[in-house]
């Protein structure tokens, strides 16, 4: 029963591990750059969220309408302020997670000295219209994660037909492929950069807002770790691949959650460290990573 | 005429003798601040601190350009080891403070398979690895080495002591980086940041060699964590791994210019006032200075001061000195 139940968590908490993971690895994979930032900027949105609802009565899934285009101006700001400089450098990789890194304590540090450091929480936003909870099949759920798991599942689908059938979807993938190549097919790549860097950041702020919607409380410094989180998940999934991302966070969350059911609760962060250090000292490339399904493409070709 | 780069100039020229009698009157100064009076030795303390700290870090990543994130592991898992053995050992402080330096570099050695990954995987790798340290001490039981609440040695309390004991080290760490930059190991390790395969093609163990510059940088902040911990006389998950304990040390690098003996120091010691004034007045901002630091450094001057001089320097000098061989060495460029 406990295992059955850690499952049926591990699901809902892995499509929001899916989303930050996929948003920023679409990041790492179009431009190179590693948004240390990024789990911080999810907190960011929750707070946002927070507020909204402290402040004005707004409920989480309303507040998506603030959260979204904000963050799409802070993404696209953020792009032109720093990427141009950082492809330049002789490491793109490395100098990002360096500025990305500074850029993380700066968020964490503005939200600790404007919001202080306790821990934040929206209780039951939608209890005056659905109930409180419902039961599934012997199992509690409540009714906002059930809705955040939901909007998360929506979101998913959506992001996978952006990518697969509008222009720009197609112009990413392709960039993540092979970015010099892109070039030579007419594509604006600075363009086509800054809307993923915009996009990914709406991602990470709608992942903020469903945050205060499946765990009942979040803090300024929890940022750092979604983001080790988010690393662990796209070294796993594959590193610039969003389909990957979104099964390895699904995978992330069920281990993690039946992991917990055995060991103490504090011991939870380990896993993610632990999970991230195995995978990354065994398979840097990620599980299945493009050149490995070229190679099989290729293998293939030649044989047949 | 050949032309030649800055750092040459700099190692024959009257400045040269100029900074090293610089160098000396710091030396001479520090070491008398305690018995003269008059300065502020707390404010020294920190500032040898920061300066020992950056020089360590520089040396393995300004001399291999790994970036390791991970670093505060080593300066909390020397805190905690010069508490314990204090504590459970009864040890006198100054062998506590070894028996530290010591875990150091024993987890040194656990952390050296990390080397197998490059870049972003290796910075990504050691941070991991320090945060489940971090949380792994505050799962261990309470009489050994305080949880969550940390550890008290507030009979070891010396001042004068701790200072002197911080003074040793940062001549220490500054000999060191002398002696590393000037010897044939340092000569391989910038050729080997600067072109790995043109190394590997003259037989140099490049393993090998990282693993050295490795093992010398990880010993030295294990055992500024336990001289630190008998100054401050408590030492708690929180305090002692703050991921500041691995920034602050690589922006004070990377401003002042890696990869060498100056660069480190110019930066700790500029850097340093300015993290001084803000600490007193906000403790949060700190943080908040460190992290847009970081950015700016990293976006505007990512040579460090040095290597932006040098790289002015090469301009001014016109074509001839442009070439890559007087650009290259200080950075890394590929």
């Amino acid at each position: 029963m406990a295992l059955l139940n850690a499952i049926a968590t591990g699901i809902i908490i892995g499509l929001i591990y899916a989303l930050i993971a996929s948003s920023l690895n679409i990041i790492f994979g179009v431009m190179r750059i590693v948004n240390f930032a990024h789990g911080n900027f999810i907190i960011l949105a929750s707070y946002v969220t927070f507020w909204l609802w402290e402040l004005y009565g707004v409920r989480p899934l309303s507040s998506v309408l603030v959260v979204a285009p904000m963050f799409f101006l802070i993404g696209v700001a953020l792009y032109y302020l720093t990427v141009p400089r950082l492809l330049n450098a002789d490491d793109t990789e490395s100098m990002s997670l360096l500025a990305y890194f500074g850029l993380s304590i700066v968020v964490t540090a503005g939200m600790r000295i404007a919001w202080g450091a306790q821990s934040r929480g929206i209780p039951s936003p939608y209890e005056d219209v659905f109930p409180l909870s419902v039961q599934v099949a012997g199992m509690r759920f409540a009714t906002a994660r059930l809705i955040g798991a939901g909007t998360a599942l929506v979101l998913l689908g959506l992001l996978l037909w952006f990518l697969y059938n509008t222009y720009y979807g197609k112009a990413i993938r392709a960039m993540i492929q092979n970015r010099e190549a892109t070039k030579f097919l007419g594509i604006k790549t600075h363009r086509v950069s800054a809307i993923s860097f915009g996009l990914a950041m709406v991602l990470a702020g709608v992942t903020g807002v469903l945050l205060t919607m499946i765990f009942p409380a979040f803090s300024a410094t929890a940022g750092e770790h979604y983001t080790l989180i988010a690393f662990a998940i796209i070294v796993l999934g594959g590193l610039g691949d969003p389909i990957g991302a979104m099964i390895g966070g699904v995978f992330f969350a069920l281990v993690e959650q039946i992991a917990m059911v055995y060991l103490p609760l504090t011991a939870s962060p380990i896993i993610a460290f632990l999970v991230l250090l195995a995978v990354i000292m065994v398979r840097p490339g990620g599980m299945f990573t493009v050149e490995d399904i070229r190679t099989l493409r290729s293998r293939y070709l030649s044989n047949g | 005429m050949p032309s030649r780069s800055l750092r040459e100039e700099l190692g024959e020229s009257w400045l040269s003798r100029f900074l090293a009698a610089g160098g000396v009157a710091a030396v001479v100064v520090l070491a008398v601040a305690p018995v003269v009076g008059g300065l502020d030795t707390s404010y020294l303390f920190y500032l040898m601190f920061w300066v020992a700290m950056a020089l360590s870090v520089n040396l393995v990543f300004g001399y291999t350009g790994y970036i390791p994130f991970g670093y505060f592991a080593f300066y909390g898992v020397g805190a905690y080891g010069t508490a314990m053995a204090f504590i459970h050992l009864q040890l006198p402080m100054v062998g506590a403070v070894l028996v530290g330096g010591g875990l150091g570099v024993v987890l040194g050695v656990i952390f050296l398979p990390m080397f197998r990954v490059e870049g972003i995987y290796f910075a990504i790798a050691t941070f991991a690895a320090a945060w489940a340290i971090k949380i792994g001490i505050t799962l261990t039981p309470e009489g050994l080495t305080g949880a969550a609440t940390g550890l008290y040695v507030s009979q070891a309390y010396d001042p004068t002591a701790t200072y002197y004991a911080m003074f040793v080290v940062t001549v220490a760490v500054v000999l060191t980086t002398l002696w590393l930059d000037r010897s044939r190991y340092g000569t391989m390790l910038r050729a080997m940041r600067d072109d790995p395969i043109a190394v590997e093609m003259s037989g140099i163990n490049r393993a090998r060699l990282r693993s050295f510059a490795w093992m010398l940088s990880v010993f030295f902040p294990a055992i500024i964590g336990g001289i630190d911990t008998w100054n401050t006389t408590v030492i708690s998950p929180e305090g002692g791994f703050d991921v500041l304990l691995s920034i602050k040390p690589i922006l004070y690098a990377l401003f002042g210019g890696p990869g060498t003996l100056l660069g480190p120091i110019l930066g700790a010691s500029t850097l340093y006032v300015i993290d001084d004034i803000l600490w007193s007045a906000l403790p949060l901002g700190s943080y908040f200075v460190t992290g847009i630091m970081l950015m700016v450094v990293v976006l505007v001057f990512p040579r460090g001061i040095l290597g932006e001089f040098e790289y002015r320097e090469a301009l001014v000098r016109g074509a001839d000195s442009l070439s890559l061989e007087n650009l290259l060495p200080d950075r890394g460029e590929k």
